[in-house]
């Protein structure tokens, strides 16, 4: 139909008035000449107006009366704690948001994370790329005195210590937001040497000394920092960038990870420093809910069995945007890990780089790493139903906008290799 | 009662700090301000009123939740929309695979009939073009028919339609465009061409 004059494509936009003047002068010079386009533009118009009669049926009154009542009643103890001071802290929003309600008691998780925390802090120092703050504990003994879980810190510290002989990378202080062009982009940000030896002793002794981090305190203050570093995260993924050769890696590393330094690791790295708890908070509260779902599932499933494996906790919640870390130093020391997890830990990066991908799967600038992505998808086995489904459909994509017809073929062959 | 003309953007502002701040009864005035606008975006996205209330409720306690990832130099309705959005596909999502897997064929149209139950004050008419352009518009792909929902009942701009879904401007309109067209095949082939002579008012 469209013969290179008629003007049918550009008529949407003219019914919106999103065309600017040009644009629409011309479409009207061509309407008045062409019989065809102007019943085109007719039709459209009519279209339209059926299409903002299809009324949403009004529920009523008493519905809309209620609406509100419902959803405070929902947010539950959390207004009320809220309105005796404060904001809730965060992570108990996000405990609250993950479990079904009265699915477990507060303290108990709130004392595994404080176990979780700890445990991460001094995990930490055999990931390359980790920066966590762990504030030292103030009042969380005197909020939740003599809680059974809080107790885990203590007794999880020595093993976890005893473990991580290996040269240590310090997590480091510091509360600003990562500049989001850094000068030598590739230098690990993390500080080692005395400055690392101190802090981590500091935080020996205040474990020792029978006070696990006040997570939740931790946690409310950081809340600031999450959404800046999230972005200048993203911003970065949007930056081209170059291609960096495999690091030499463990064997065990090199097999899980087929990422070897990502695209996107640099920029995840930000948003590590925001804490573990933060990186995954912001994927999952970003509305990938696919994500946030097994989150829940995972959590409530670990919950359930009474078998809070803090080290597998952690390195779960870790893993959504610590790429590389969990792969390579962290497998190693898993053990007890449920199948779930182990088919979770099996996935890290594709899990973390479709979190971050999904959203954005259909804006070009993101294209080079949706590639990315697929091949890897297409690639590996052991990638969950879930995310086979998101490589389909990041294929299709790629091969509906191949911008010529070899590259075309290329991806409808992988998308092909998919469905075998 | 607020409605969502009734607030300025000064006062959205002043109660979203509120809320930032643990606040709930101004959070409370923010959800009457915006249930309305958000309730029908998911009824038109889900087309029944069990799920779009689901989606309605949940995205204000998203929201809630999420507070401190709002970013006040954008519109808070727009946010608001873009949570609701996700979790209305999401719930689409769901409600595909129970069907799947459930052996039966996944059949929107049918879907369709089944969930439209008008509630109490129901405008609704039950035309026979309604129907057909309804039972379109649900088998048209996500990618097509969220931009169409969002430009023509939330009446976004093009603009505002790219940053809620997350797309290039020029994918909204080339997405319109297709939906438009898409959902004129589909009612022409039904005989009811939206053509100005179609027979209801």
């Amino acid at each position: 139909m469209p013969d290179g004059r008629h003007v049918d494509d550009l008529l949407g936009a003219y019914v919106d008035a999103e065309l600017d003047a040009a644009a629409r002068a011309g479409v009207e010079t061509h309407l008045r000449a062409c019989a065809t386009c102007r019943r085109d533009l007719e039709a459209l118009q009519s279209l339209q107006a059926t299409l903002r009669h299809l009324e949403v049926p009004d529920p009523g009154q008493g519905y809309w009366a209620q609406f509100s009542p419902r959803v405070l009643e929902r947010l539950g103890d959390a207004a009320t704690q809220a309105s005796d001071g404060g904001p809730m802290p965060l992570l108990e929003r996000l405990a609250r948001w993950f479990l079904p309600q009265g699915r477990l008691a507060w303290p108990r998780f709130a004392g595994a994370f404080a176990g979780v925390m700890l445990v991460t802090y001094i995990g930490m120092r055999g990931f390359r790329s980790d920066e966590i703050r762990i504030e030292p504990a103030k009042d969380r003994a005197a909020r939740e005195p003599a809680s059974a879980p809080t107790a885990l810190a203590p007794t999880e510290e020595p093993k976890s210590a005893a473990r991580s002989a290996a040269p240590p990378a310090a997590p480091q202080l510091e509360p600003k937001r990562t500049a989001p062009a850094s000068p030598e982009p590739d230098r690990p940000r993390i500080r080692q040497g005395a400055k690392v030896a101190k802090e981590t002793d500091k935080a020996g002794e205040g474990a020792a000394a029978t006070s696990p981090p006040p997570a939740q305190q931790t946690f409310e203050k950081q809340a600031p920092d999450v959404r800046p570093r999230s972005e200048t995260a993203l911003q970065d993924l949007k930056k081209p960038v170059p291609q960096v050769a495999p690091s030499p890696a463990p064997s065990e590393e090199a097999a899980l990870n087929l990422t070897a330094p990502v695209q996107t690791e640099r920029s995840l790295q930000a948003d590590a420093s925001a804490g573990p708890i933060h990186t995954f908070i912001a994927a999952a509260l970003a509305g990938e809910v696919t994500t946030a779902q097994e989150a829940r599932t995972e959590l409530a499933m670990l919950a359930d069995a009474d078998a809070l494996d803090l080290e597998h906790m952690d390195a779960w919640l870790r893993q959504p945007l610590q790429l590389r870390a969990y792969g390579g130093a962290a497998t190693g020391r898993k053990k007890s890990q449920s199948s779930a997890m182990e088919a979770t830990a099996a996935a890290p990066d594709y899990a973390a780089l479709d979190a971050l991908l999904w959203p954005r799967r259909h804006a070009q600038e993101f294209r080079p790493q949706v590639e990315e992505l697929a091949r890897r998808l297409v690639r590996q086995t052991q990638v969950t139903p879930a995310l086979r489904e998101r490589a389909d459909a990041y294929l299709t994509w790629l091969v509906e906008t191949a911008p010529d017809a070899a590259t075309r073929a290329e991806w409808q062959m992988q998308l092909d290799a998919l469905a075998r | 009662m607020h409605s969502a003309d009734g607030l300025d953007s000064e006062e959205i502002g002043k109660l979203v700090r509120a809320a930032r701040a643990g606040k709930s009864r101004e959070f409370g005035q923010l959800v009457e301000a915006f249930q309305r606008p958000i309730y029908a975006l998911a009824y038109r996205m889900l087309r029944n009123h069990a799920d779009a209330d689901d989606v309605a409720q949940e995205t204000f306690i998203r929201a809630w939740t999420a507070i401190e990832r709002y970013d006040p130099s954008y519109s808070f309705l727009g946010w608001l929309r873009t949570i609701a959005t996700r979790l209305a596909l999401n719930m689409i999502e769901k409600r595909r695979r129970r069907r799947t897997e459930g052996g039966e064929t996944f059949d929107l149209a049918s879907e369709q009939h089944a969930t439209t139950a008008p509630g109490p004050d129901t405008a609704v008419e039950g035309s026979e073009m309604h129907r057909a352009l309804e039972a379109a518009l649900a088998r048209l792909p996500d990618d097509y028919r969220l931009p169409l929902l969002l430009r023509t009942n939330d009446e976004l701009s093009y603009a505002e339609i790219a940053k809620t879904l997350e797309i290039p401007v020029g994918t909204v309109m080339s997405r319109l465009h297709r939906a438009r067209t898409l959902l004129r095949a589909e009612l022409e082939s039904h005989g009811l061409g939206a053509s100005p002579r179609r027979g209801h008012a």
